[in-house]
């Protein structure tokens, strides 16, 4: 969702662009194409819109993060050993940028870990190593951040979300797992796939042909309900409006669904996108 | 009726010798039941390729592929497809990754006759074992990709079928072949693939034909082919259809023929137009052997 109140989607699995949509589903424009040039994109797995209306996309299979402006206009490209490759991203409330690097899928060479960048891509710190202990990261395949800088991962390896407290001094930040959230059932179990964040709730969309959408609170980690059930056949992306009207993408079926706080249907967009 | 035949790269490339004498171009055709003797035609192709390319990308890809096709006296045929892409792919700031990758392989049976004076048909069925598929990692599965388009894309997507990926390629081929002289023959050719899915991509089905000129003037021959590949799933993005042409010169050599063919994309997604995103061209060097057992 960016500020322009325009809806912003990846196209990335058999595609290879970013497409946009009014709040009420209108197709407005796209643009992209496959390839390793310069403003081409391999697998855009995840996208985040600044205050400025940059799109900035994890351009994942290329390995780095490209930079448009509204019109789809490149505008910069940021990537490194040090970023990774960009699997997510999401805006901090400074205007840097959190990446989580899910690694290259090759098992004999894994890799995960956030890495943190000021707004102008500057390399700022990188957090979590491997591993399946508190804190650490096994495919982190989604991030979000929260108004109190909190961040919440999505791992595929791990099947958990990891919520992450930020001690901040400036720009400085160090985060730090924090243990026991969320609260879980004893099943089913979570197999996390995308998040979103807002209002106070942090909204889990989970894997499984019709499996709902958790809604825990942001502070606590209780989960509060479910979302959606039966309504999606895979939720990749899921983000909050200025109306805190849940979008997901379900890229199963090649659709995207607007659902209310009360889990009724607003707005389908179709295949024919 | 038509008779049954083999692939397309055996109608385009080793029509048998209707006379006595070992030249490739027949003045006459007999209609009906065949007057072939049981062949061997073995036809081998190397693609070279330098797209796609772009001010901060350079490609290099280089494709094999061998044919093989046995005929018998009734005019059934039997034939195998093998195949191997390679890419070097260079991105500026980058490190260079190069892939080598096995294309699927096609079994095939079919049947051809001469249909008519001057008339040639075929009809086969191929089916193929799904070699070419993402080998796993981002890296290597991108490289892999791109190493089996740039394969077909190079031979003007004139059988694709070997290089397409993560599918069972289940193709029934119809041609026919027409003499309008002594010097000048036309073909036209139809593919219709059944794309079995072997990962989590849907199945899908395609459609190719072709149409194709040649001239000869004993030993030397000049062709020019157009080629049009459409899919119910989009190649790239809306994109789903590709035109392709190619031109090339034959050198025969009693029954067999040494070629060079340039191919090259039309309309986008991977022509030389101006809006295409991944303009693609192609030179391959072939060499078809005909032998009568």
């Amino acid at each position: 969702m960016g500020p322009d109140q325009r809806v912003y989607v990846t196209d990335g699995y058999y595609n290879a662009r970013l497409a946009v949509f009014s709040l009420t589903g209108e197709f407005l424009t796209e643009w992209g194409s496959k390839g390793f040039g310069q403003s081409q994109l391999n697998t855009p797995h995840a996208l985040a819109v600044d205050t400025s209306g940059t799109v900035i996309v994890a351009d994942r299979d290329n390995g780095r993060i490209q930079r448009f402006n509204a019109e789809g206009e490149w505008v910069s490209t940021w990537q490194g050993e040090l970023i990774g490759r960009p699997w997510s991203l999401a805006l901090l409330p400074d205007g840097g940028l959190a990446v989580a690097d899910g690694g290259d899928q090759r098992p004999e060479a894994a890799r995960a870990g956030i890495a943190l960048l000021g707004p102008d891509g500057a390399f700022r710190d990188r957090f979590g190593a491997l591993g399946a202990g508190p804190g650490e990261l096994d495919e982190p395949h989604m991030i979000a951040t929260s108004s109190t800088r909190a961040l919440y991962v999505a791992e595929l390896g791990n099947e958990r979300v990891q919520k992450y407290e930020a001690r901040c001094r400036g720009p400085s930040c160090v985060y730090e797992v924090v243990l026991g959230w969320p609260e879980l059932p004893a099943s089913p179990a979570l197999e996390p796939l995308s998040l979103a964040v807002g209002g106070g709730r942090v909204y889990v969309g989970r894997q499984g042909e019709g499996a709902p959408v958790w809604v825990f609170d942001e502070l606590t980690g209780v989960k509060l309900t479910e979302l959606g059930t039966g309504l999606v056949e895979r939720p990749h992306g899921l983000s909050l409006d200025s109306e805190q009207a849940l979008w997901i993408t379900d890229d199963r079926g090649d659709r995207i669904v607007r659902l209310s706080q009360e889990g009724e249907v607003l707005l389908t967009i179709g295949a024919s996108l | 009726m038509l008779g049954l035949s083999l692939s397309l790269s055996l109608i385009m490339l080793t029509a048998p010798p209707l006379r006595a004498e070992p030249t490739r171009t027949s003045t006459s055709v007999v209609a009906g039941p065949f007057a072939f003797s049981p062949a061997l035609a073995l036809e081998t192709s190397l693609a070279f390729s330098p797209t796609p390319s772009a001010p901060d990308v350079s490609t290099v890809g280089l494709s094999g592929l061998l044919s093989g096709r046995y005929r018998r006296p009734s005019g059934l045929e039997f034939g195998l497809d093998l195949g191997l892409s390679g890419v070097s792919l260079a991105v500026a700031g980058r490190e260079t990754i190069g892939r080598l990758a096995l294309a699927n392989v096609l079994l095939g049976v079919g049947y051809r006759r001469a249909l008519a004076p001057a008339w040639r048909g075929a009809v086969g069925l191929r089916v193929g074992a799904p070699l070419a598929t993402f080998p796993g990692g981002i890296v290597e599965n991108r490289a892999t990709e791109l190493a089996h388009l740039v394969a077909a894309a190079a031979r003007g997507f004139r059988d694709p079928f070997p290089f397409t990926m993560n599918v069972i390629p289940v193709v029934l081929d119809l041609s026919a072949e027409h003499e309008l002289s002594r010097w000048l023959r036309v073909s036209g050719e139809l593919a219709a693939a059944a794309l079995v899915s072997v990962n989590i991509r849907p199945s899908r089905f395609a459609l190719r034909a072709a149409l194709e000129a040649e001239a000869s003037f004993e030993p030397f021959s000049i062709r020019s082919r157009l080629n049009y590949l459409v899919n119910t799933q989009a190649l790239e993005n809306h994109d789903l259809d590709q035109l392709s042409a190619g031109v090339g010169l034959g050198l025969a050599l009693g029954c067999h023929t040494l070629r060079i063919d340039f191919n090259f994309g039309l309309d986008e997604p991977y022509g030389l137009t101006r809006n295409s995103p991944a303009p693609t061209w192609g030179m391959v060097l072939g060499v078809e052997l005909d032998f009568e057992l």
